[in-house]
């Protein structure tokens, strides 16, 4: 597929299928916005009292945030731990993570109540026993810091070396507060669910569920790189240059490494985690069977896949592995927040998502994904910009 | 390269596998054997767990349904004739023992294991090998071993009531043993128990004997004494296969497990035991028990001063023929010994025999089962009296005029007799002068509760001093109070301690002190809100004390038995116009 | 040390830090019990299930009526839940083995540590003197974590509502306690199977009348401890479990399962900048050294060619001229041996 128009429309045509289909879920999207705005939440969402939080916090908020996490990973690989061969994977990392927290504010806009008031907890009033406001300052932040790490791309795009040289001055310092304010949101979104120790499942309530969130949260993120990667290559390859595809196998090899030693940890830690609390009985229960598949097979089989595929160089493996992997990381926040919680409520007062909570979701990912595509296919993501020759 | 793409698919295939297996254990692990019979509930679960004496048990323990055996049995007649012998031997003596398949227990626990294993499974294996249907095989532990049973337990204790008694005396009045047939006593000459033919020297009910387990006191008379269950089985469900087996047309008792256990087959006993005795017969347990008697609480004397006055509490006059109608049998109050309680159990000090319970604490205990009080307290939860006693508070309850309803002191008797006459021999001249004395008291009770005059109790009260969103309640006020005198006119009880004509008033009208003119509720219950020692405002108090007493009475929604056929009936708690009417806005 | 270790300690640091001490907020946890603060005692034993308390609760919150009347008893066969305009609800109960049904009245407890108040990111709940957990709708941003910290489901949220939607929960009455007046449920029970007083008189009045009546009630007062404590305690004849009341919900407020996590975030500030820092030094040297390293065997092998060579050409020049000389030698003897042949020669004629 191309983004050029085929001959048929002449030169330039703005109605690939791509285009077409991205254009009727953004009208939708738009749609159930208005919906969203007249109606309130109860118009467009299957939320209950029992069940005030959904699919736009479960998928857009907690994956969204947990999958945007390859902005500091990679650039924590190339800048603070010096793997100068990460350095072609660091733009497209920091883009899907700027996009991902900004789609994740973006659907905020949609999930909370008065939307206008998001501002608050930083300037208004702070709650500060509260982890969701540790999480919303953080995210607050690093958003900032993120967009900062990726003006530079814009600025070269427009053309503002002045500005954009002082910014990359500041690469490290970004990088390491990213790094530290990564550690804390990604962490608390698990601390989150600590305050319900009576409404989560056994099996996925425990007192280390910031650790597993921040550890999966790493190999989330390099999960992400190597999934968008893939994308990237298949549909935007003719934007890379050289030092961008000579450096990606060794990117993908790498964090297949990484994230197959890190997922061990975590595997260990779950555990761990199961035999501190002395949750073993619960395996033999549906829940545990249902926890079973999704450790398993959705963290267990992807790190071994990863170890047989780093240390057979076989790049198709390692990317078919990190779809699993990505899976693995929905799955787990989808379990955490939907399935596990209120585990013990009758089935009839479950929740299950409307039709508009997944429009407004697929919109959100929709809008992401067009903005990814403008992105990379006019600024110097995937090349670099002959004016700044990247220092190594 | 070739191996490394074959490892792949190998792997997860190996993998796969994993989860189906897991998932099967799943499904396996969490169902244990189900029974092949699902009755609901049984009465005849029996837990066999024998090799714990033996150390730690290392299966669950076996859940056994005996009447499902007997009738497996049964319905094989002509193969198992023994009957109960198939499985429980016969002594030297010609006795059915209660163990399975053995007289006395192995000294190892795995030769016990073989007895159990080789009784059971053999029994199965040669049912199996006839191609009839058998309980489990071998190598299916779990079917036997399954630790809980899978049915509940209806099981219910059998209590032998004067009823049951009096159907079992009369098959034995023209026996030979009489009382003998069931009671024994100890022959020490022939060292061992011997059938007990004359009424006096019957000890009593089963239970003083048999207790719980199996006892084993060295130099007791006997020394070893079987537990109540095995004595009781082995007595009773033996007599009735015996009687049984002299044909169709000899009543005979249950000997299945649910005939006596089961809590409906307990209750076509029961009707059956009513119809079965003749109306006005004679049910008392005859031991020679006196028909009235003079409680006497006699401390023990000053060593030094033999003259010492020594009463503790006026005596009680006790009507003993009254009060064994109200009991089950004799062990509802004499739960230990026929004896009288004070002699050497309770004293008034207390002794060991008696578990150092006092004299008083046996007859006042609010706790106990075979106390004065806690039987008449339990007669107040009867709902023609728990109406006005659920409501009392403790204060109430520990009123000490109450004392002297039952300790009174006999006109001319003079403490110095009384002392002598406690102090005397147990001979039938004291029981006849205690017998006369008690009757004196007695007979000096009113037979019916004083009431007040019709006259003095108002007719109908207006209950209406906060009346706002409902109008004022129109309170049939003698009709209830009359309906109520009436409903408890024919208990001695009541009557005994309903002393004075104000009794009755006392419910509702509480604490203060009693008159014909007692004070109004808002007197003490402030309007607007409850007092600051907890008790309640008067809207609550109104309500807590009418409603409190439909709900004890459990007369809501329901019409008095003999109101007139119009009237209205109780209004529910929650009909708030039916005790007044809304007010019009 | 490698990076590998040094990885591994990381890890092992940050698990220890993720469950490490609780550091409790200090809000309320220095005042036992808030004795003095408002509470209501609930008497299960009590309460006929007439619905007057939720009549009262609509009237004086001015909520929409309900389409079914308040006298409607037929509603209490489904057990129901607070919602946006209904802030407190009877439920009928039938416990095993009990005769008669039990009714028991739900709304917020007013827990003295309320999860509610420790989840939310402005402020906006606050437990009050009053006893009442009070909700600011000028500061509510509609995140909805309170509904998800409330171990008793509680709040309710105006879901319908487009631009101003709000939690909802009893308010304890608040404006009437200011007055001196009882919340309007307590004042419109006909049985007083609600009290309010100050809370350490409700818990006296309640452990008064479990002694004064042991066999009418359970010795247990729900809410003196559970949860780290509420205003709205129940007394009950029956199990609470059987009231549909969770008796594992253990003693700790909400907020200390959280304040863990929370007292690992100044560590994180504190030292994950040096440990980055470090590793980037520490990364940034082994590349320096690498470079150093390369420098000096670059000079090294030059110095070493560069002696080598000139080693050589020197034995080349000792040798040509040690060549040189007997060329010289050899030339001469030959000039020599020639002049003396001539001469020789010259002579004889």
């Amino acid at each position: 597929m191309t983004t050029h128009a085929s001959a048929k429309n002449g030169g330039g045509s703005l109605f690939t299928p791509f285009n077409v289909i991205c254009g009727i879920i953004l009208l939708i999207g738009a749609g159930l916005t208005v919906l969203r705005f007249t109606g309130g939440l109860g118009a467009v969402t299957a939320l209950d009292d029992n069940n005030p939080w959904g699919i736009w916090i479960a998928f857009d908020l907690l994956c969204g945030v947990a999958l945007a996490a390859g902005g500091y990973t990679t650039s924590a690989a190339c800048y603070v731990f010096g793997l100068k061969r990460y350095h072609g994977a660091v733009r497209p990392a920091i883009l899907t993570a700027f996009l991902g927290y900004a789609l994740v504010v973006f659907a905020l806009h949609y999930d909370v109540g008065r939307p206008w008031r998001l501002p608050y907890p930083v300037f208004v009033q702070q709650g500060t026993t509260s982890i969701l406001f540790e999480v919303g300052l953080c995210v607050f932040i690093y958003l900032t810091v993120l967009f900062v790490e990726f003006l530079p791309v814009a600025l070269e795009w427009k053309g503002w070396p002045k500005t954009r040289n002082v910014l990359v001055k500041l690469t490290m310092a970004l990088t390491i507060l990213g790094v530290v304010l990564s550690t804390m949101h990604q962490s608390s979104l698990g601390a989150l669910f600590l305050i319900a120790p009576t409404k989560l499942h056994p099996l996925w309530y425990s007192s280390y569920l910031p650790v597993f969130f921040f550890v999966s949260s790493m190999f989330a993120g390099m999960s992400m790189v190597i999934f968008e990667g893939s994308m990237s290559h298949r549909w935007l390859h003719h934007k890379m240059d050289s030092g961008h595809l000579d450096a990606s196998d060794h990117v993908v090899l790498g964090f297949a490494k990484a994230a197959s030693y890190i997922m061990f940890g975590y595997l260990s830690l779950k555990a761990f985690g199961l035999a501190m609390d002395n949750r073993w009985h619960y395996l033999l229960t549906g829940y545990g069977a249902w926890f079973l598949f999704e450790v398993l097979g959705f963290v267990a089989l992807p790190c071994y896949l990863y170890a047989v595929g780093a240390r057979d160089k076989n790049i198709g493996l390692i990317r078919k592995t990190s779809i699993l992997a990505v899976l693995g990381i929905v799955l787990n926040r989808f379990n955490i927040s939907l399935v596990a919680f209120n585990w013990q409520l009758p089935s009839a007062d479950r929740y299950f998502p409307s039709l508009g909570e997944i429009g407004v979701s697929v919109f959100v990912v929709t809008v992401g994904l067009v903005a990814f595509k403008f992105i990379t296919t006019r600024m110097p993501v995937f090349f670099e910009h002959p004016d700044y020759p990247d220092h190594h | 390269m070739e191996e490394r793409k074959q490892r792949i698919p190998r792997s997860l295939v190996f993998l796969a596998l994993c989860g189906v297996a897991g998932l099967l254990a799943l499904a396996v692990s969490s169902g244990h054997a189900t029974p092949q019979e699902d009755d609901g509930f049984r009465a005849d679960i029996m837990s066999i767990s024998v090799l714990k004496d033996y150390g730690p048990l290392t299966q669950p323990k076996v859940v056994f349904l005996h009447d499902k055996h007997t009738s497996a049995l049964a319905k094989l007649g002509d193969k198992y004739k023994a009957q109960c012998n198939t499985c429980h031997l016969k002594d030297k003596d010609g006795k059915t023992g209660l163990a399975f398949m053995r007289e006395a227990n192995p000294a190892s626990g795995s030769d016990l294991k073989k007895i159990y294993h080789d009784g059971c499974i053999g029994c199965h294996t040669g049912l199996a090998s006839e191609g009839l249907k058998s309980g489990p095989l071998d190598v299916q532990c779990k079917s036997c071993h399954a630790g809980e049973p899978a049915v509940k337990s209806s099981w219910q204790p059998l209590a032998v009531d004067r009823l049951l008694h009096f159907r079992h005396a009369k098959t034995q009045e023209k026996a030979d043993n009489k009382c003998g047939a069931c009671h024994h006593v100890y022959d020490e000459a022939a060292k061992k128990t011997a059938p007990a033919p004359k009424e006096e020297q019957v000890p009593g009910s089963c239970a003083y004997c048999h207790k719980a387990t199996d006892t084993v006191t060295p130099g007791g008379k006997p020394e070893k004494v079987r537990s109540l269950r095995l004595a009781s089985h082995g007595e009773c469900v033996t007599c009735h296969l015996e009687t049984a087996a002299k044909g169709p047309n000899t009543p005979s008792g249950p000997a299945t497990c649910s005939g006596c256990h089961a809590p409906l087959s307990q209750k076509d006993i029961e009707a059956n035991n009513t119809k079965q005795v003749p109306a006005g017969a004679d049910l008392r347990i005859k031991r020679h028990q006196p028909d009235r008697t003079l409680i006497l609480a006699l401390a023990p004397k000053a060593k030094n001063d033999p003259a010492a006055k020594s009463f503790t509490m006026a005596p009680v006059p006790f009507d003993h023929k009254a009060h064994e109608a109200r009991g089950l049998s004799c062990a509802s109050c004499h739960h230990e010994t026929l004896a009288s309680c004070g002699t050497e159990c309770h004293t008034v000090a207390g002794s060991k025999e008696g578990g150092q319970v006092t004299l008083a604490q046996a007859m006042h205990s609010q706790t106990s089962d075979h106390s004065c009080v806690s039987c008449h307290a339990q007669e107040q939860k009867k709902p023609e009296c728990a109406g006005c006693h659920s409501q009392r508070k403790p204060a109430d309850t520990q009123d000490k005029a109450a004392c002297a309803t039952c300790h009174t002191t006999p006109a001319p008797a003079a403490p110095e007799a009384l002392a002598a006459l406690a102090a005397a021999p147990a001979s039938a001249a004291r029981a006849d002068e205690l017998a006369r004395l008690a009757s004196q008291l007695l007979d000096a009770r009113p037979k019916a509760a004083p009431m007040l005059a019709t006259e003095d109790i108002p007719e109908k009260v207006n209950i209406g001093s906060m009346a706002k969103d409902y109008e004022p309640a129109e309170f049939p006020h003698r009709r209830i109070v009359l309906a109520m005198a009436k409903a408890i006119k024919d208990s001695t009880l009541a009557t005994a301690f309903h002393a004075d004509e104000t009794a009755l008033c006392r419910a509702c009208h509480h604490v203060s002190p009693v008159s014909k003119t007692p004070p109004h509720c808002v007197s003490c219950h402030s309007a607007s809100g409850p007092g600051p020692d907890g008790r309640p405002g008067l809207k609550a108090a109104l309500h807590g004390q009418c409603m409190g007493c439909h709900k004890a009475m459990g007369i809501e929604g329901k019409k008095p038995a003999d109101a007139p056929a119009d009237a209205k009936p109780v209004p529910l708690n929650t009909d708030c116009a039916g005790c007044h009417k809304q007010a019009k806005k | 040390m490698n990076r590998r270790t040094f990885l591994g300690l990381m890890g092992a640091a940050g698990v220890t830090l993720g469950t490490g001490s609780v550091s409790h907020a200090a809000s309320a946890a220095d005042v036992k019990g808030l004795p003095d603060s408002g509470a209501v005692l609930f008497d299960a034993t009590r309460c006929i299930g007439c619905r007057k308390c939720e009549e009262a609760c609509n009237t004086v919150n001015e909520l929409p009526k309900p389409q079914a009347k308040f006298d409607d008893l037929k509603v209490l066969e489904t057990p129901r839940r607070t919602h946006a305009d209904v802030f407190t609800v009877v439920n009928k109960y039938q416990p095993a083995g009990a005769k008669a049904p039990v009714f028991r009245k739900i709304q917020c407890n007013h827990c003295l540590e309320p999860a509610c108040a420790s989840a939310c990111f402005v402020q906006a709940f606050k437990k009050n003197e009053t006893g009442a957990v009070s909700y600011d709708a000028s500061l509510c941003v509609g995140c909805r974590y309170c509904m998800i910290a409330c171990s008793f489901g509680i709040p309710a949220y105006e879901y319908n509502e487009a631009l101003t939607p709000r939690v909802r929960k009893c308010t304890f009455c608040e404006p009437r306690l200011k007055e001196g007046k009882l919340p309007g449920c307590v004042e419109a029970c006909p049985k007083e199977a609600l009290v309010f007083g100050k809370r350490s008189e409700i818990i006296r009045i309640a452990r008064q009348r479990i002694m004064d009546n042991p066999d009418k009630y359970l010795d247990h007062i729900y809410g003196e401890h559970e949860m780290g404590g509420t205003a709205w305690m129940t007394i009950s004849g029956v199990p609470f479990k059987e009231l549909g009341m969770r008796e594992d919900l253990g003693v700790e407020p909400a907020g200390s399962y959280t304040s863990g996590a929370l007292s690992a975030v100044p560590v994180v500030v504190g030292m994950w900048p040096v440990l980055l820092g470090g590793i980037y030094a520490v990364s940034k040297r082994k590349d320096r050294i690498a470079e150093e390293e390369k420098q000096k065997a670059v000079t090294d092998a030059i110095a070493r060619a560069s002696a080598d060579a000139e080693a050589k050409l020197s034995e080349e020049l000792t040798k040509a001229e040690v060549a040189n000389k007997r060329r010289i030698e050899v030339e001469v003897k030959k000039a020599l041996e020639a002049a003396a042949q001539s001469q020789t020669s010259g002579e004889e004629e």
